[in-house]
């Protein structure tokens, strides 16, 4: 076990620097210069060359990146060339509403994914399993403005039941909170929950039809326990790895769903970024969000072990 | 330094601006609420329905889509002001190598040299339709930088009409009576595409072919001041003074003139205008400035200019458009 965690550590640490040179000229290749986009269309080449050489925009791209890295291995992601905050500053303050509006999608996709899941498995092929592959397959079909958009106007502007948009912090007020992240949690919930209702089902039918299934239904276990006891903790394990790379995309942010219900998430602010040249914050929140994913999922790989013991024994090949 | 009825309190990035009734204006009288918020929706449906289920108070920039069903319903207030800027195309005339300082040089193309094919472009356009099909009739048709609200508008001024037998003739004088194509960038986005498409139709009858480049804005603006453009879909925001929409345009190696367009004449009149305080003296200044290069050069075709549409609802009283698209909440009050 300790291996395998060392040896993820490092493909991580490879990984990260790998999408650090990505991002990091990636962003230099989109055209437009970012001492334009800060000085705006009336400034003289004087203004913009002293943009230029306050944010080391003229010196070589290696010396560029190597500052960059340097300055980030020590908490140092640079500051906004747009607004002049620290970059970690802007992470800290939208870094929070993407957890938030992350963890609320998730445990919305759960809701509706696992007890539908479950059923449909074990209700197969009967009017239960119709429904519910109808049900994932709306919720695969309908794009997410659309979606939030009816909603706002059923919801907020017909009936008056919620607000139709914007941000509360939580410790500020936990129901204006609750109450404005509920519908832009449902719309990203809606589509994740879709996608695990089918992994859970096909999951939940492959142990249904496993051996040590057969023997606990001849050694007389009801139908219920043979479900909750034995099925669900092995079919739940590919639904884990597809949670965990959902929720490294929800750690990007939901550019569609932040737009409509006007959630200041990372999704808007890394569109932002782009669209002004803010490579200061593009590199910053690209990092961070990468950063997540690879965390998130070797936290995936590390959960292996809890639900199958096999795993914790012999490590993930072997137990395959 | 001086202060306002509201002081600021505090920014979201992305969300809102938030001030507070400032304790040091002298007339508090008119400072009507404790606080304002100024959310940030970028998306115009959304906007509309913040409005509609109460979450915001007022709705600055309504899509003009969306003006005409907010006044037929009734519940609603809709002012329309006619903006300060402009909206037209900039068509390259001598940028090869990047706007001034950098020196002009030949693009070799009948659009770039030869004012006729400009002018049939421009007699292709009704600018009255233009504004009908792409804006529902919100904005305001034109054809000079001069606003119509501006004190400095030439209220004699009549916009040339379409007119395609005559457009046809320039081109086929221009040597282009088979037709002529060229590529116009527009800005990526639905509003700036249905004009761009509006446009393209209606020169297509006189013979213009003329391909759209959608383009994101910051690189489109790299983009016209490289000199890689033919024709630019672009307005101006506008500032009060009129000297602030034309010369830095228009000039001889002036900071914005990506269409390198110079015409010394020109500028002794420009000149002259930023030198007078009279009025009517500078009025006719800018008549003759913009015969010569509105309708005669054309290096930018006007088109028309933006109005400020704010919504709210009608127990808001007081509220008084201005021309530059600011809002401004002193002596607004609910009833």
């Amino acid at each position: 076990m300790l291996d395998y965690l060392v040896q993820r550590l490092a493909i991580s640490v490879v990984t990260l620097a790998v999408i650090s040179v990505i991002v990091f000229t990636g962003v230099r290749m989109i055209p437009g210069d970012p001492a334009r986009v800060m000085a705006g269309t009336e400034a003289d080449e004087a203004g913009l060359a002293e943009i230029r050489a306050k944010y080391g925009l003229t010196d070589p791209l290696p010396v560029q990146y190597l500052r960059w890295v340097g300055l980030a291995l020590r908490g140092d992601l640079g500051e906004s060339i747009r607004t002049r905050e620290t970059v970690v500053a802007t992470v800290g303050k939208k870094l929070p509403v993407t957890v938030e509006l992350a963890c609320l999608s998730i445990l919305v996709a759960l809701c509706i994914a696992i007890p539908v899941g479950v059923l449909s498995a074990a209700r197969r092929n009967t009017i239960w399993d119709y429904l519910a592959n109808s049900l994932s397959l709306c919720g695969l079909s309908v794009p997410s403005f659309w979606l939030g958009i009816m909603l706002i106007l059923l919801l907020s502007v017909r009936l008056h039941w919620l607000p139709a948009s914007g941000f509360v912090p939580l410790w500020e007020n936990p129901v204006g909170n609750l109450t404005r992240m509920l519908m832009p949690a449902f719309v990203l919930g809606a589509t994740l929950g879709a996608v695990l209702m089918r992994q859970t089902r096909n999951s939940m039918i492959d142990v249904l039809g496993a051996d040590y299934i057969r023997t606990a239904y001849s050694k007389g276990l009801p139908r219920r326990a043979v479900i909750f006891r034995h099925t669900i903790r092995n079919g739940l394990i590919p639904v884990v790895t597809i949670l965990g790379l959902q929720m490294g995309a929800l750690m990007g942010g939901a550019v569609v769903t932040e737009q409509i219900f006007v959630v200041p998430g990372f999704g808007r602010l890394i569109v932002e970024s782009v669209f002004t040249r803010d490579y200061p914050l593009v590199q910053g929140v690209v990092l961070i969000t990468a950063s997540a994913y690879v965390l998130i999922n070797l936290l995936v790989d590390i959960s292996y072990s809890l639900l199958n013991p096999r795993i914790r024994v012999k490590g993930a090949a072997d137990a395959a | 330094m001086c202060v306002g009825p509201w002081q600021y309190v505090e920014r979201v990035s992305q969300d809102r601006i938030v001030l507070e009734r400032s304790p040091h204006y002298f007339d508090k009288s008119v400072a009507k609420f404790d606080r304002l918020v100024f959310r940030i929706i970028p998306d115009d449906n959304v906007r509309l329905a913040n409005l509609r289920s109460g979450d915001i108070d007022m709705m600055h920039l309504v899509a003009p889509t969306d003006a005409a069903n907010l006044r037929k319903e009734g519940k609603y207030e809709v002012s329309s002001v006619t903006g300060i800027g402009y909206s037209g195309i900039t068509i390259n005339l001598r940028n090869k190598n990047g706007k001034p300082p950098a020196p002009p040089g030949d693009l070799g193309t009948p659009l770039a040299n030869d004012p006729r094919v400009r002018e049939a472009l421009d007699l292709s356009i009704d600018r009255v339709a233009l504004n009908q099909v792409a804006w529902d009739g919100q904005y305001t048709p034109g054809c000079t930088p001069i606003s119509p609200v501006s004190p400095f508008a030439d209220k004699s001024r009549k916009c040339p009409t379409r007119d395609v037998t005559k457009a046809k003739k320039l081109l086929a004088d221009a040597g282009q009576g088979n037709g002529y194509s060229f590529e116009m960038m527009i800005v990526n986005d639905p509003q700036q595409r249905r004009v761009a498409e509006v446009v393209q139709g209606m020169a297509k009858e006189t013979g213009f072919n003329i391909s759209l480049k959608p383009s994101e804005f910051a690189s489109a603006l790299n983009e016209n001041d490289a000199g890689k453009d033919q024709a630019f879909l672009i307005g101006w925001s506008g500032r009060v003074d009129p000297d602030a929409n034309i010369f830095q345009f228009q000039t001889c190696g002036a900071s914005l003139n990506t269409t390198q367009a110079c015409d010394e004449g020109l500028d002794v009149i420009l000149n002259r205008a930023r030198e007078v305080s009279d009025v009517a003296q500078r009025i006719s200044l800018y008549r003759q400035a913009i015969d010569k290069f509105a309708f005669a050069r054309r290096n930018i075709l006007y088109l028309y200019h933006l109005n400020y549409i704010v919504s709210y609802p009608k127990n808001l009283k007081g509220y008084k458009a201005v021309p530059d698209g600011l809002i401004r909440l002193k002596g607004v009050s609910w009833q």
